[in-house]
C-alpha cells in the first residue's frame, strides 16, 4: 500500500543571526508549536515534515544552525546538497537585517551550489507580532530582495504561527518546480532532488557516489 | 483545484517518464482510498508510559497502538486521557519510583508548559519509516520492558515503558507488516529487514562466492598497504558495482550500502587489520593492534563534607601529600552537592590548593574589588555611548539573547524577572570586559549557569568562570582550530579503540566527527541533566586519569552506539540526528565507567600505541610531567 509511495526530499537550510528565531520557525512549521524556552542552537539539527504538494508527497528536511558566525565553517558538510536556503532576520532588529548579505554570500561559498546565480533563496522577516518595535520596514526588505534577483519575501511570526505555513509551502512548491524544470533542461545531470523509491536513502551523505 | 490537478496530470503525462506517471496514479488512488477506508486499530496496549526528556524525568502514561490506515500502517502513542492513576516502577537498582501523571503540586504556570510537553510526546509513525528499535526485556523485578523506536532519518522517539505486559505482543503484530531481525551483535536491537536490499545481498554474496571479487581486492597486499580499506571499497563501488550489478530494481545507493555491509561482514579481515592515519596524515598505514579486554570499573560514592575535610590541614589548605588522593576520590565518585561550593573554587583554580583560609579570604577581597571595577566599566556605558561602540554593543546583545534562553527549565532560572538571570548577565558582561578580545561566544552561558547555580554569588561565579574559561576558551576562538584539532584526535582515538566504527564513519563521509561538536564545545552540557552535568564536570576538572579524558568520554558514547549506527546503516545526516537525540538519554555513571575502562585499555598498551595517541592522552614515554598542581589541571584539560 504505502510501499509504493514515492517521496521527494527537499533540503532546506535556515540561516541568519543569532536570536532571529531560526529554531522557533523550524519548530513552528514542523511541530506547530512555539516555546520561549528554546536554547541557543549549538551545532546543527534538522526536523522533517511531509507535505502534500498537488499530487506529490514531499519531505521537507529543515536544517537549523547556530547563528554565530564562527561556528559556520564546521557545519559545511550538512549544507551540501541544499535545495533552498531560507535567510531569516528579526524585523525588530536592524542589525540582523544588515547581516543578510554576508549570510547569503557565506552560503554560496560554503554550499557551493551548482548554479549560484539562480539558487533559490527565500527571505523571512520574523517577529512581526512585535509590530510596535519594528525596525525594518517591509518595503526595505522587499527592495533588498529585488536587488538579489527577486528573492521571495515573507513576513512571519513563529510565535503567532503567522504566515509560517504559507512560507514553507511556497518554498517547497518552488523547489519542486525547479526540480522538474531542471530535469527537463539538463536531463543528463543527476537530480538535485533525490527521488527515493523507498525513502530509505533520504540522507544526502550516505548516498554520495564519490 | 480539480481543473488544476487535471492540468498537472496531463502535463506530467506528456512531459515526464513512466515512473512519474505511476507516481501520480499511486497518489490519486491513495487519495481516493483514503476517503473510503476507515482506520483499523490492530493492536492497543494501554499502560505504556513515555519518559519525559526534561529535568523532571517524569513518566507519562499512555496508549501504544498499531493502526492500519488507507495510507499505510502506523505505530502510534498518545498520553492517556484518564491519567489520574499514578504508578510505580521498580528501577534497576531495586528502588521504587512513583510516577504521577500530573502532580497537582505544580504551579499554574508550570502546568501549562508541562501539558504542552506531554502533548509533544504523542506521535504517529509510518512503519515504513521505521529503521530499528531498542527492545529491552529486563528480568523480573529489574524494571519494566521498554522499546525505543529509531527512524530511517536517524530520529529516536521517546522510550516507552510497558507497565502490564511484555513487549512481545507489539513485536508479534509488527511482524505482520515488517520483517524483523535481532541484531547479531546487540541482542536489544531489533532491525527492520529490508526485503529488496536482502534479495540483493543474496545476489551479491553469490557473486562473491563465485567471483570472489572483494576478497581478491582485499588480498592484494600492495593495495591494502597503500590505501585505507574503505578506499578500496570505494574503488569497488565506483568500478565494480556498476558493471556487475546493473539491476534497475535497486538504486545504486542501495548497492553501495550493500557492498559496504559486505565489507563490514568480513570480520576476519577486520580483526586482523587495523587501519589508521599516521601522524603526518599523508598516507595511511596498516597496523595490527589488539587492545586488552576492558577491565571492570566501579564508580564510588560521592565525596562528602567529612571526607573532604579530612584532606585539609588545620589552616584550611589542602594537604599537598593528599592532593592526588583527593583528586582521585573526586574522579571516582564526584562531589556531594553540599561540598561543591567549596570544592569547585579549588578545582577551577579560583582558590589555590595550598592557600589557607586566611590567605584566600584576603585575596578574595582584592578580587572582589577587581570584579566591581570591571563591572562598572560596562554598566556605566550609556545608551548614547553604545551607539558609537558597535563591538561592545554586539557582544552585549548576544549576551542578552542567550541569558534569556539559558536553562530556563531549571527551577533556579525559571520565571519572568528571575533575579538569577540578572546575575548570570552580569557575570557574562563582566567577562566581556575581562577578555574583550574573546568577548562573548555562544556556549559560554552554558558553562556559566551551573557555576552560578552552585556558587549563588556573583563574584565567586565570575572568578570560577574565569578559571573554567582558562581551560575551555580555545573552544570559542574565532578560527575554531582547537575544535577541529579535538575532532581529529577523537577520530584517531576511535580508530584505535573501535576500528569497525571508525571505518564505517570514514566510508560514510562522517569521519570529520562533526556530530560530536556540541559534546566537545560545551562539555556535554546539552546531553545530560543539570545535575549530571555538574557531576561530569567536576570529574573532568580533576584532570584525572589522563589528559583529554573528555575525548575518551566521547569515544565511550560512540562505542556504545556502534551497532545502532551500523545496523541502521546510518549516513552522515542520520548519525547527526541519532547523536543529537541521545541528549538526556545517557547515563552519566555508565559513561564515566566505560570511558575509564577505555583509558585502562589504552594505558595498558601504551608502548604499542602510535605516538600521537600517547601525546593526546599525555601517557607513555612522551608524557610531560606537570610542574605544579594548578598547572597540571590547566594542561591536562
Amino acid at each position: 500500500m504505502s510501499g509504493t509511495r514515492k517521496k521527494a526530499l527537499l533540503k532546506v537550510i535556515i540561516l541568519g543571526d543569532s536570536g532571529v528565531g531560526k529554531t522557533s520557525l523550524m519548530n513552528q512549521y514542523v511541530n506547530r508549536r512555539f516555546s520561549n524556552q528554546y536554547k541557543a542552537t549549538i551545532g546543527a539539527d534538522f526536523l522533517t515534515r511531509d507535505v502534500q504538494i498537488d499530487d506529490r508527497t514531499v519531505t521537507l528536511q529543515i536544517w537549523d544552525t547556530a547563528g554565530q558566525e564562527r561556528f559556520q565553517s564546521l557545519g559545511v558538510a550538512f549544507y551540501r546538497g541544499a535545495d533552498c536556503c531560507v535567510l531569516a532576520f528579526d524585523v525588530t532588529n536592524a542589525a540582523s537585517f544588515k547581516s543578510l548579505d554576508s549570510w547569503r554570500d557565506e552560503f554560496l561559498i560554503q554550499a557551493s551550489p551548482r548554479d549560484p546565480d539562480h539558487f533559490p533563496f527565500v527571505l523571512l522577516g520574523n517577529k512581526v507580532d512585535l509590530e510596535s518595535q519594528r525596525a525594518v520596514s517591509s518595503k526595505r526588505a522587499q527592495s533588498w530582495c529585488q536587488s538579489k534577483g527577486n528573492i521571495p519575501y515573507y513576513e512571519v511570526s513563529a510565535k503567532e504561527a503567522l504566515n509560517v505555513e504559507a512560507a514553507f509551502l511556497a518554498i517547497a512548491r518552488d523547489a519542486l518546480a525547479r526540480e522538474s524544470q531542471e530535469s527537463n533542461d539538463f536531463p543528463e545531470f543527476p537530480d538535485q532532488i533525490r527521488l527515493n523509491p523507498n525513502q530509505q536513502s533520504n540522507s544526502s551523505g550516505s548516498g554520495c557516489n564519490c | 483545484m480539480l481543473p488544476y490537478m487535471a492540468y498537472r496530470y496531463v502535463k506530467n503525462k506528456r512531459e515526464n517518464n513512466q515512473r512519474n506517471m505511476e507516481e501520480n496514479l499511486d497518489s490519486m488512488v491513495s487519495n481516493l482510498t483514503r476517503s473510503m477506508v476507515p482506520d483499523q486499530c490492530v493492536l492497543r496496549i494501554p499502560g505504556v508510559a513515555a519518559k519525559l526528556i526534561d529535568e523532571s524525568e517524569e513518566y507519562v502514561p499512555g496508549v501504544l497502538s498499531i493502526v492500519e490506515k488507507s495510507i499505510g500502517v502506523f505505530i502510534e502513542w498518545s498520553p492517556s486521557e484518564d491519567s489520574d492513576a499514578s504508578w510505580v516502577i521498580a528501577s534497576d537498582d531495586g528502588n521504587t519510583e512513583t510516577y504521577n501523571p500530573r502532580s497537582p503540586s505544580h504551579s499554574a504556570s508550570l502546568e501549562k508548559t508541562s501539558s504542552e510537553d506531554i502533548a509533544k510526546l504523542a506521535f504517529s509513525l509510518d512503519v515504513n519509516d521505521l529503521s530499528s528499535y531498542k527492545n529491552i526485556e529486563p528480568k523480573k523485578g529489574k524494571g519494566l520492558p521498554s522499546i525505543r523506536l529509531i527512524c530511517k532519518d536517524g530520529t529516536s522517539y521517546v522510550p516507552l515503558y510497558f507497565r502490564n505486559t511484555s513487549t512481545s505482543a507489539f513485536n508479534d503484530v509488527l511482524q505482520r507488516y515488517l520483517t524483523l531481525r535481532r541484531s547479531n551483535r546487540e541482542a536489544n536491537l531489533i532491525v527492520v529487514y529490508d526485503q529488496k536490499a536482502e534479495a540483493l545481498a543474496k545476489s551479491v554474496s553469490m557473486l562473491d562466492e563465485n567471483g570472489d571479487i572483494l576478497s581478491r581486492f582485499m588480498q592484494n597486499p600492495y593495495m591494502t598497504a597503500m590505501t585505507g580499506f574503505s578506499k578500496i571499497t570505494s574503488f569497488v563501488q565506483d568500478q565494480v558495482i556498476p558493471t556487475v550489478l546493473d539491476n534497475d530494481a535497486v538504486s545504486s545507493e542501495e548497492k553501495i550500502r550493500l557492498m559496504r555491509e559486505l565489507r563490514l561482514a568480513n570480520d576476519k579481515f577486520e580483526e586482523q587489520m587495523r587501519v589508521h592515519s599516521d601522524a603526518a596524515g599523508e598516507f595511511e598505514v596498516v597496523t595490527q593492534l589488539e587492545l586488552p579486554p576492558r577491565p571492570d570499573i566501579y564508580r564510588e560514592s560521592s565525596v562528602t563534607q567529612q571526607m573532604w575535610d579530612a584532606f585539609k590541614l588545620p589552616n584550611g589548605s589542602i594537604d599537598p601529600v593528599k592532593l592526588h588522593h583527593l583528586k582521585m576520590n573526586v574522579f571516582r565518585g564526584g562531589l556531594n552537592a553540599e561540598i561543591r561550593r567549596e570544592a569547585w573554587k579549588l578545582l577551577l583554580g579560583y582558590r589555590k590548593w595550598d592557600e589557607s583560609d586566611a590567605e584566600f579570604e584576603k585575596r578574595k577581597q582584592k578580587l572582589s574589588v577587581e570584579y566591581e571595577n570591571m563591572k562598572r566599566q560596562w554598566s556605566s556605558i550609556t545608551d548614547d555611548q553604545e551607539k558609537r561602540f558597535s563591538k561592545y554593543s554586539k557582544r552585549k546583545s548576544l549576551v542578552e539573547k542567550d541569558v534569556a534562553r539559558t536553562d530556563r527549565t531549571v527551577p533556579f532560572f525559571q520565571g519572568d524577572d528571575n533575579e538569577n538571570l540578572k546575575l548570570l548577565h552580569n557575570v557574562l558582561m563582566t567577562y566581556v570586559m575581562y577578555n574583550f578580545d574573546l568577548g562573548y561566544v555562544q556556549g559560554m552561558s552554558d558553562f556559566a549557569s551551573p557555576l552560578l547555580f552552585v556558587m549563588k554569588d556573583e563574584v565567586d561565579t565570575f572568578w570560577c568562570f574565569v578559571g573554567l574559561m582558562n581551560i575551555t576558551h580555545r573552544n570559542f576562538e574565532k578560527d575554531q582550530a582547537y575544535i577541529k584539532q579535538q575532532m581529529n584526535q577523537l577520530r584517531d582515538l576511535v580508530m584505535i579503540v573501535n576500528p569497525r566504527l571508525a571505518n564505517y564513519l570514514e566510508s560514510h563521509q562522517s569521519d570529520d566527527m562533526y556530530f560530536c561538536f556540541r559534546w566537545v564545545l560545551v562539555w556535554f552540557k546539552r546531553e545530560f541533566s543539570f545535575l549530571d552535568t555538574c557531576k561530569l564536570w567536576e570529574v573532568l576538572w580533576t584532570g584525572q586519569p589522563c589528559a583529554s579524558f573528555l575525548l575518551l568520554i566521547c569515544v565511550a558514547i560512540l562505542d556504545s552506539q556502534t551497532n545502532v549506527i551500523i545496523d541502521n546503516k546510518f549516513g552522515l545526516t542520520e548519525i547527526l540526528k541519532h547523536v543529537n537525540d541521545l541528549s538526556m538519554h545517557l547515563n552519566v555513571e555508565e559513561i564515566l565507567t566505560a570511558a575509564e575502562a577505555i583509558f585502562h585499555q589504552l594505558s595498558a598498551s601504551q608502548n604499542k600505541l602510535p605516538i600521537h595517541i600517547c601525546q593526546y592522552l599525555n601517557i607513555g614515554e612522551t608524557a610531560v610531567t606537570p610542574t605544579s598542581p594548578n598547572r597540571s589541571f590547566e594542561e591536562n584539560l
